[in-house]
């Protein structure tokens, strides 16, 4: 039975349920697309030109009618499920909402295993396809379970912890401020859209680069060889970074260059992703007064400190998921790289990537705290990232026009100009790029710290 | 009585505006002591400075003994219901609260058994797990009353504690309040003059941001005599300009019909008296009914200068 009382709907579930309606209508594009391209494998079948065939086989690989009737079958089972389980987390109710969305999920993974089973090509849209259903199994199952809960299985949950806990040693403040951060975040529904935008935006990264990548090498895989490390492979590096030459040969000749590609493009990325992970630290609540509850038990240094480590953890999370899932996939579908490799420039990647991820949330920490207002704090924080770059690019191209010496140095002022040394083939050079994020990241909490202990909150 | 709240010269600007301009206070252990003032008068930054929300412009105080302390150190030692704060939308109610006890030192079973009692002391024991959004503005301010009670602390500061509730949830917050007595000190705000006599054992009277009176409900009732007189009909301008032409009498006016006067300070209960019922008679007014006294709303107007909205006075 539905509880009915929109009042009680966390913005978290608000966020999943607006997804998955916007989601249902595209799978149901896909359906019509996937419908009309099945007629037309029927229609072509042993005639029509060797492009449409090529076309069809993206689609299909080597499925059967069948095969394809089936997927289309459960595709719309899980449309319809993903469609209605929308309406039903708008309406908190547990039977439409909770479970006709668990229901869809395991609906998509089984689609998923069955399509690759019976030979349907497996390409890095299928990471887009196991992300979201995967996603909605851990918050509706962990993080909002007892938002659908009764009243009386909510009470003796929170009581659950049993009278033997309270013999343990009591956690610091900063803990409590962060577990509470971190458990807000997901229910208020702010981290929940980092993680799907973030995930989402980092998935089609990665299948910018591997999905052509994909359909050379089943074309041609010595002609897809031979593009990884030609000249054009290093000129699209040396574009994303502005590196030399003997940089770039090493991201493309030493290094896997998809992968490389992929991580260099997060890094230029990272500090917006920064930004939405971590405008509302504290601004938010200054606005509201919902900080001095918490000011009256706990200082002001524990509250900032544990609002930055709730950000720092939730999206250190979602670039745990987004460089493992890229990987495995490359480790497991692309044969032209030995795994050894892809999975240790993957966790030089993940390490890069946490580097740029720190000085940015840091910052992020400093002007939530210096505003009262978390969409103020996002403009702020997004303008922060980008405008300096914008602006320093600006000025060295024009100071180098008028014949004066190169001010790129002038990036070195800010983490920005750091990223990509954070995966530099000098390991002195990456050692710096750490110690650089290091310092900005301890500059801007120090930053922060001042400003938040000195204002009126 | 040693006292839990010290104040001296505390000074708070916003810009060019001084909330509080060199406030003196001193609040006794185990009181219940009124804060009074016209809107703006700086009741609520002095709360807020004491509770550390705000940063003082100059100025020292001493809560439980501790010197400018900052929330945190006083930890479940200090309870307050501050004005205006809002708890976060996504979360239940009981969460927050529980959250709220856990950073007061208390372990996750203890927390939610003593967040559970506070919600039921103001009768919310029923919407514990929803959502603040779920929630009325009264509803809410009872469970930032709750969350003044967690701990039972020592100290508790209620802004304005009964604005906006029902009748019978304001008898429900007094008689909480009332069951403090002697053992907690609580400091309340409040517009509600008549509700802080009969509750409060002290009283501050604060006006532009600063203290201009402070003392025992007792002293104060008992000073600053006041004269109600009901006549056969009701004053006349005439007769009002008279009475304030009195030496013995510092403020005279008409409330609903019925003579309000003030006798000037250090004037004699029995001259004043005297005088103003000479006049009366002489004028050919005997009077109905002829009261002594003092209200908290005549001190306050008193004390403020004020007129008798008590809002605009200066």
């Amino acid at each position: 039975m539905a509880i009915a009382d929109s009042e009680k709907r966390p913005g978290g579930i608000t966020a999943l349920a607006v997804i998955n309606l916007v989601l249902a209508a595209f799978s149901a594009l896909g359906i019509l697309t996937l419908a009309g391209l099945l007629l037309f494998k029927d229609a072509f079948e042993g005639q029509g030109s060797e492009d449409v065939h090529v076309e069809l086989d993206k689609a299909f690989g080597s499925a059967g009618t069948l095969d394809i009737v089936i997927h289309l079958g459960l595709s719309i089972v899980a449309s319809a499920l993903l469609g209605l389980s929308g309406i039903g987390l708008l309406r908190m109710a547990p039977v439409l909402g909770r479970w006709l969305c668990n229901a869809y999920a395991l609906t998509s993974l089984v689609r998923i295993g069955v399509d690759l089973a019976v030979g349907f090509p497996l390409n890095a849209g299928v990471l887009l396809d196991l992300f979201y259903p995967a996603l909605v199994l851990v918050l509706l199952n962990v993080t909002f379970r007892r938002d659908f809960a009764g009243g009386a299985a909510r009470a003796a949950d929170v009581g659950a912890t049993a009278d033997g806990e309270e013999h343990l040693s009591r956690p610091s403040s900063t803990a409590l401020v962060t577990n509470f951060g971190l458990r807000h975040a997901l229910r208020g529904g702010a981290a929940v859209l980092f993680v799907v935008v973030f995930l989402g935006s980092g998935f089609m990264i990665a299948n910018l680069f591997i999905s052509p990548l994909e359909s050379m090498l089943k074309d041609s895989p010595r002609r897809a060889e031979a593009m990884l490390e030609s000249e054009m492979a290093s000129d699209t590096i040396g574009f994303i970074t502005g590196a030399d030459d003997a940089t770039c040969d090493y991201f493309v000749k030493e290094q896997p260059a998809v992968l490389s590609a992929i991580l260099l493009l997060l890094a230029a990325l990272m500090p917006f992703f920064a930004g939405m992970a971590g405008f509302n630290q504290t601004a938010g609540e200054i606005g509201s007064r919902g900080l001095r509850f918490l000011l009256l038990r706990t200082d002001r240094r524990s509250l900032f400190i544990g609002r930055f480590l709730a950000a720092l953890l939730f999206s250190s999370a979602g670039l745990v998921l987004l460089v493992l899932a890229v990987v495995s996939y490359m480790v497991l579908k692309l044969d032209i790289y030995p795994g050894i490799e892809l999975v240790s420039w993957g966790a030089q990647g993940f390490i890069a990537l946490w580097f740029v991820l720190l000085p940015h949330l840091a910052m992020m920490a400093w002007i939530s705290a210096l505003l009262d207002s978390a969409l103020m704090a996002f403009t702020v924080g997004t303008a922060a990232v980008g405008l300096p770059v914008v602006l320093l690019k600006g000025v060295a191209s024009a100071v180098e026009t008028a014949g004066g010496a190169s001010i790129a140095w002038l990036d070195r002022l800010q983490p920005w100009g750091w990223k990509f040394d954070l995966l530099s083939p000098s390991f002195g050079m990456r050692a710096l790029a750490v110690f650089m994020m290091l310092l900005f990241t301890a500059a801007f909490l120090w930053l922060g710290l001042r400003s938040f202990q000195r204002r009126d909150v | 009585m040693a006292d839990v709240v010290e104040v001296r010269g505390l000074w708070k600007q916003f810009g060019k505006f001084s909330a509080l301009a060199g406030l003196d206070l001193a609040i006794p252990e185990g009181s219940l002591f009124a804060v009074v003032g016209a809107n703006g008068a700086g009741k609520t930054t002095l709360f807020s400075v004491l509770g550390g929300f705000l940063r003082a412009t100059a100025g020292e105080w001493r809560v439980l003994g501790m010197q400018a302390p900052e929330g945190g150190q006083l930890r479940a030692r200090l309870g307050m219901l501050p004005q205006d704060a809002a708890f976060l939308a996504g979360v239940p109610v009981l969460e927050q609260l529980i959250f709220c006890a856990r950073l007061q030192g208390l372990g996750p079973h203890a927390a939610r058994k003593e967040c559970m009692r506070t919600l039921e002391a103001v009768g919310l024991a029923e919407v514990a797990e929803r959502n603040p959004r779920a929630l009325s503005h009264g509803m809410l301010k009872r469970v930032a009353l709750a969350q003044a009670f967690i701990g039972n602390p020592e100290l508790v500061f209620l802004d304005e504690p009964t604005a906006g509730l029902d009748p019978e949830t304001a008898r429900r917050v007094r008689d909480l309040v009332r069951s403090m007595k002697g053992t907690r000190t609580v400091v309340i705000s409040s517009h509600n003059l008549l509700e802080l006599q009969e509750l409060c054992t002290h009283v501050a009277v604060i006006h532009q941001g600063r203290t201009v009176s402070s003392g025992s409900m007792v002293d104060i009732a008992s000073c600053g005599v006041v004269f109600r007189v009901l006549l056969e009909e009701e004053p006349s301008p005439a007769l009002l300009s008279a009475l304030r032409a009195l030496p013995e009498v510092a403020h005279a006016e008409s409330r609903s019909g019925e003579l309000h006067l003030g006798a000037r300070p250090g004037t004699q209960r029995r001259e004043a008296a005297a005088a103003v019922l000479g006049l009366l008679l002489a004028e050919g007014l005997p009077p109905r009914r002829f009261q002594e006294g003092t209200t908290l709303e005549e001190h306050f107007l008193a004390s403020v200068g004020g007129t008798s909205d008590g809002l605009g006075g200066s």
